[in-house]
């Protein structure tokens, strides 16, 4: 397993992944602090965010651990970039024929897709630390350009660092798990990174329009609640059980399907 | 030990049987080729033999072992599989090392492969900027890091200039000096030819020939083809050759008499004793392409045209 992870690991970490990849997230990891902490208005009044949700205040920001309040908003847009990249590893072995030299260098698929799962996971980890500390490296400036009082940052900083790095990177790692498993489906990125952003982007929110309390439970509502720490509807360990068990569904079937797949045609 | 064998192999997709019921064996060591029209399952096949798609009935071996347990040879087998296919932005020494990686092999083998096939100081270009033919190379390159005892090529000189064409011909031939066995797929019969000791030949999914190229060839029908010099003189030609008991068939105003080269001073003092002059006494005798046409009896049009009633809009080539 350690070879197939390895030889992964060489292809996923190409200039596309390794600059495009970790460079959006971490350019969006800024962008959205800055706007974030520009938009609280120190008055206290909140600003909508996406999805109806509202940004955190001046005073909220304020709080320990405020200093990473620009990742449950990044949330969403890194499981958009991370599903895309998983999709975009997982598909391109299909579209340019690799994954024939790859099966038959090693015919056990088994091994072959969970190595492949084991070093975009190995990718995910290292994208999201990078997002985490561009966002840890701006707070500070930004607050200070806002007025912001920092002094509370300093309680518990390590606890909540470690805390909200894991709720942003368990929802991320399940978002891309969903896009390889879409793309080992389809076997085209396009399709799995249309029908990974159609989801989220509108098939959820259609149930949630139609089945307001079902929508909790759902791929991105329940990520989106871990990254929130949990919410009102759904506590933040049951969201990470149902997180879990959606990450693993997802690894299973795609597994699953790869075995059985014709990888010819 | 033979490298290769297959017995009653078959391989359907729908109604489409691509690959009907071969039985054949490749000796170990040496080049063997691969050889049928466009559609009649070469590709197929070699996909079976590698265990990348399963067989509907019949069994085979690779190397000693079963078909169906590739992971007990995939080892020692090195393959190119139609087209290369390389991630185009990483360097070329890269995409060996994430292949080399994958068989658990020392970093040492990817600069020898690369000197092997000629790669050597363009290791560091991206891919995407390769040729087809430097494409070629580094396929071959990557076939060769296990340091296979059988190495199989569907097309390895796709793309290739006559002179890369010549090079690749010799390396492959090198490579089976060394003790192991090269099984080449191509459709440029002439190379095959140069190149090849043993021969399988496929048509419809159907073994037409399984054996030595040398006892293939002793089916070549030498000719001697003569020309009067006057076409009205044909006639009279062909009366006394007839008289001679000699078969023949004519073309234009070209006679083919079906003698040994070394028999062309006869033809010529037939045609002088008859009172002909000959415009050109021309022996010829039969090459593969001749040979393989003869046994898959027509051109790649008329079998496409032949098999468009069978096909149900799979490509099984």
């Amino acid at each position: 397993m350690i070879r197939v992870v390895r030889s992964e690991f060489i292809r996923i970490w190409r200039p596309a992944f390794r600059y495009g990849g970790i460079g959006v997230m971490a350019s969006f990891a800024a962008l959205i602090s800055v706007f974030i902490f520009t938009a609280a208005d120190s008055s206290g009044s909140d600003v909508s965010g996406p999805g109806g949700g509202a940004f955190a205040n001046a005073a909220e920001i304020a709080q320990p651990g405020g200093f990473l309040v620009s990742l449950e908003t990044l949330s969403s847009l890194a499981g958009i970039v991370l599903l895309s990249l998983w999709a975009i590893a997982a598909a391109s072995d299909y579209d340019t024929g690799l994954v024939r030299v790859l099966v038959q260098a090693e015919p056990n698929r088994i091994r072959l897709l969970g190595g492949k799962i084991i070093a975009l996971a190995g990718y995910t980890f290292i994208a999201t630390i990078a997002t985490v500390f561009t966002a840890v490296f701006v707070a500070r400036p930004l607050a200070r350009l806002e007025g912001i009082d920092t002094t509370l940052w300093r309680t518990d900083f390590f606890e909540h660092l470690v805390g909200e790095t894991f709720n942003f990177m368990v929802p991320a790692m399940v978002w891309g798990l969903i896009g390889l498993l879409i793309a080992v489906w389809s076997k085209s990125s396009g399709l799995a990174i249309g029908v990974g952003i159609g989801y989220l982007l509108i098939v959820e929110n259609l149930i949630a329009i139609v089945a307001e309390g079902a929508a909790d439970f759902l791929p991105g509502g329940t990520l989106a609640a871990v990254a929130a720490g949990g919410t009102a509807d759904l506590a933040w360990t049951a969201a990470l059980g149902l997180t879990v068990l959606y990450g693993a569904a997802a690894a299973a079937t795609a597994l699953l399907i790869f075995r059985s797949r014709d990888i010819t045609s | 030990m033979p490298a290769i064998t297959t017995d009653g192999l078959t391989r359907k997709f729908g109604d489409l049987t691509a690959v009907d019921n071969i039985t054949f064996e490749v000796p170990s060591g040496g080049v063997v080729g691969f050889v049928g029209p466009n559609g009649s399952g070469k590709s197929t096949t070699i996909r079976l033999l590698l265990g990348l798609i399963s067989a509907t009935s019949g069994t085979g071996t690779v190397l000693g072992e079963p078909i169906e347990s590739p992971e007990r040879f995939a080892h020692r087998v090195g393959a190119l599989i139609e087209n290369p296919t390389f991630v185009g932005s990483l360097s070329a020494y890269d995409n060996l090392r994430s292949l080399a990686a994958l068989r658990g092999l020392s970093k040492n083998r990817i600069g020898e492969v690369l000197e092997i096939v000629g790669l050597t100081g363009r290791e560091n270009d991206k891919a995407s900027t390769f040729s087809l033919g430097m494409k070629q190379r580094l396929g071959i390159a990557a076939a060769l890091l296990p340091d296979p005892d059988l190495l199989v090529l569907d097309e390895p000189t796709n793309g290739l200039d006559p002179a890369g064409i010549v090079e690749i011909r010799n390396l492959l031939k090198a490579v089976a000096e060394g003790g192991r066995t090269v099984l080449v797929s191509s459709h440029l019969l002439g190379e095959i030819q140069a190149m090849v000791d043993n021969l399988v030949v496929i048509r419809f999914g159907k073994l037409l020939y399984s054996g030595t190229l040398e006892q293939l060839m002793t089916d070549a029908v030498e000719q001697v083809v003569a020309s009067p010099e006057h076409f009205e003189d044909m006639p009279r030609l062909i009366a006394a050759v007839d008289s001679e008991g000699w078969s023949h068939s004519t073309t234009g105003n070209e006679l083919a008499v079906n003698i040994s080269a070394d028999r062309s001073p006869d033809l010529d003092r037939v045609a002088h004793e008859a009172g002909l002059t000959l415009r050109m006494l021309t022996p010829r005798q039969d090459d593969l392409e001749d040979i393989f046409l003869k046994l898959t009896g027509a051109t790649d049009a008329e079998l496409a045209a032949d098999r468009s009633g069978q096909r149900d809009g799979k490509d099984r080539s």
